[in-house]
């Protein structure tokens, strides 16, 4: 998307460098795309605009905040060993000391989706719980979960 | 009216904010005690700092300087501007589609894999294809994912010499530019005089270094090509494949089917011909079905259903792999599995046969004010010349541009290739006479202003947002990202 003006000098903006992927040469092109995801980028546009500077920044902080609660009362537990040691931001990975599959299957039976099997895409990371927690979390969900994962 | 076109951006006032979140309900650490100093930017983000009404109005404004399908009639050729109907919206929006996540145990989401496998089987019936896949995120990745079937296919059987791709003149541009992403060469082929492919041209291309040819049937110019038995006949006897693009499959549903003409390959637009949103480019959807000898290379993972309920095939070593993480742009599965299911078969059939009437009767209309490069009955979309406005100084962009003041979208310009002045008009079914009636007595206007006003053509558009932008400047000096009027870092 470029930007441009308009016969009267006034501000517009064009789709620019297009025409010579498809319409010019186009059996040499390096790259074949029509439709686009506009509409996500769209969404997206209007949440930055709304968090703006200070709005973002204080969603980071949620997360994190949330998350390193989330991350010590599942340690609390007794149920769970650390993997790694460098800093988290919003998620954050544990090392169950039973089989994790199980473990969500116990989950959902209460209607909560555990974290992801990390095991599933890396073998060295057998048992081990992939747990994401965001700002939309609630301290009393987490402190569910983690009751949840001691019983 | 006071237009305020300024940017979210130029809008900013410090310290101003649209967004609420709950109190933190747990113990919020200090962020330097929860990481060092090093990963911490040291700049804010450059972000817009705007009220919630502000946002609110500024979008709106941005919304109605667009024109789209709510708007008004959009007869953008091959690019199928039907309305989209908003009991699909309601579809996709419920909770149990919208707020799942692929990661999620199917056992969990056997709502939508029992969706996507329906899909799969409808779509093969309007095809005529053995399987459907739904993961290409549009047109031109099923196109790309098609291919590299076609290739994958050719190389198993130990066939590394088929290197060519045949398409002809009349291709969508994204033909061409997937089969180079590919890594094809492409071989065009001319179209007959009477725009179809000239039988003697495909012949003399096809050899054992022909993988295979990618039609679009009706074609660009809007006609059925009648000769595609004999065009398949001639592509498989070389020991190529045929790769349909289903671009124009408006034209054809319930009617005719791609695997009955003998094609191997194919791509549907879902947000095209099954009434998806455009939506701004996107997101859309670009299912990719084959015929039976080819289901073991389709992308991954399929749907199966098995005793215990729907599951994903991750187990199939002759895939080309993965097309797109996950499964696809799911929720726009969701709306034109929607749209299929309020349409029926018979509806479907209706689709086509209005969208084909639809087009022929703006043909019948406007055929002596335009030039008709082929006159002879139309598909779903009618291909007119501006050649004779054209030598009355008046081009068919000057056409276009003057359409957007009598509130229409233009219809797609110099496009195909092979007509000069293009103009290809494809209204859909969903426009009423009405609506058509008016769109032509603009079209018949804008023929008389050429002859007796053509500057007030070539000035056009008068009553836009911006008048006649400069594209050359903006290809010259590209100015991509918003840059700051203070000059600060971002």
């Amino acid at each position: 998307m470029g930007e441009t003006t308009d016969k009267n000098g006034k501000r517009g903006f064009v789709l620019t460098l297009q025409t010579r992927e498809q319409h010019i040469r186009r059996e040499k092109a390096t790259s074949n795309i029509c439709s686009n995801q506009a509409l996500n980028a769209l969404n997206a546009t209007i949440y930055l605009s709304v968090m703006g500077k200070e709005g973002l920044k204080k969603v980071a902080l949620l997360c994190a905040g949330k998350a390193a609660y989330a991350r010590k009362k599942l340690m609390e537990t007794g149920c769970f060993k650390p993997v790694f040691n460098a800093p988290v931001f919003k998620e954050f990975i544990l090392e169950y000391k039973g089989n994790v599959g199980g473990l969500n299957e116990k989950l959902m039976k209460e209607k909560i989706i555990g974290g992801l099997e990390a095991g599933l895409f890396y073998k060295e990371l057998e048992n081990t719980w992939l747990v994401a927690v965001t700002e939309k979390r609630s301290r009393k969900e987490i402190d569910i979960l983690a009751g949840k994962v001691g019983l | 009216m006071h237009q305020d076109i300024s940017l979210i951006f130029e809008k900013s006032i410090p310290g101003r904010e649209a967004f609420s979140l709950p109190e933190c309900d747990v113990p919020l650490k200090d962020i330097n005690e929860l990481y060092p100093a090093e990963l911490l930017r040291e700049k804010p983000a450059n972000l817009p700092e705007v009220s919630e009404v502000d946002v609110i109005r500024h979008f709106t404004a941005l919304s109605k300087r667009n024109h789209g399908v709510d708007s008004g009639f959009y007869p953008l050729g091959s690019c199928t501007m039907k309305y989209n109907p908003k009991i699909n919206e309601d579809a996709a929006a419920l909770p149990g589609f919208e707020k799942i996540h692929p990661y999620q145990d199917p056992k969990s989401i056997q709502g939508a894999l029992e969706l996507m496998y329906n899909m799969d089987g409808m779509l093969s019936e309007i095809t005529g294809m053995d399987r459907v896949v739904l993961q290409p995120a549009a047109g031109a990745h099923g196109e790309l994912a098609g291919l590299m079937i076609i290739k994958a296919y050719h190389e198993h059987r130990q066939d590394f010499k088929r290197k060519k791709i045949v398409i002809p003149d009349t291709a969508h541009g994204t033909n061409p530019a997937s089969a180079a992403v590919a890594g094809f060469d492409v071989l065009e082929v001319k179209s007959a005089a009477d725009g179809g492919v000239d039988l003697e041209s495909l012949k003399n291309a096809m050899s054992d270094e022909v993988a295979g040819l990618m039609l679009t049937n009706p074609n660009t110019l809007g006609l059925f090509d009648r000769n595609i038995g004999l065009i398949a006949d001639i592509v498989h006897q070389a020991g190529g494949l045929l790769y349909y693009d289903g671009a124009n499959a408006n034209a054809i549903l319930g009617i005719s089917r791609p695997g009955d003409m003998g094609f191997d390959v194919v791509h549907l637009n879902l947000h095209k011909t099954f009434s998806t949103p455009h939506g701004g480019g996107g997101p859309g959807s670009g299912p990719v079905g084959v015929k039976k000898q080819l289901i073991d290379f389709l992308p991954g993972p399929l749907v199966e259903k098995g005793k215990d309920g729907f599951y994903l095939n991750h187990e199939r070593p002759l895939s080309i792999g993965r097309m797109k993480s996950f499964y696809g742009n799911f929720g726009i599965v969701v709306r034109a599995y929607a749209y299929i299911l309020t349409m029926g078969a018979k509806g479907l059939r209706e689709v086509s046969e209005t969208a084909v009437l639809n087009a022929n009767y703006i043909m019948a209309k406007l055929k002596d004010y335009y030039n008709l490069p082929y006159d002879t009955a139309c598909m779903h979309e009618v291909v007119f010349s501006g050649q004779r406005q054209k030598e009355l100084g008046v081009s068919t962009l000057d056409i276009a541009k003057r359409l957007l003041d009598f509130g229409y979208h233009p219809p797609t310009i110099y496009f195909p290739l092979i007509v000069k002045e293009c103009m290809m008009i494809e209204p859909t079914e969903t426009e009423s006479k009405e609506t058509l009636d008016e769109f032509i007595a603009a079209m018949v206007q804008i023929a008389g202003e050429a002859e007796n006003d053509p500057g007030l053509v070539r000035g056009a558009p008068y009553s836009t947002a911006v008048a006649r932008l400069d594209e050359a400047k903006a290809a010259r000096n590209p100015v991509l990202s918003y840059v700051p009027l203070c000059g600060c870092d971002i």
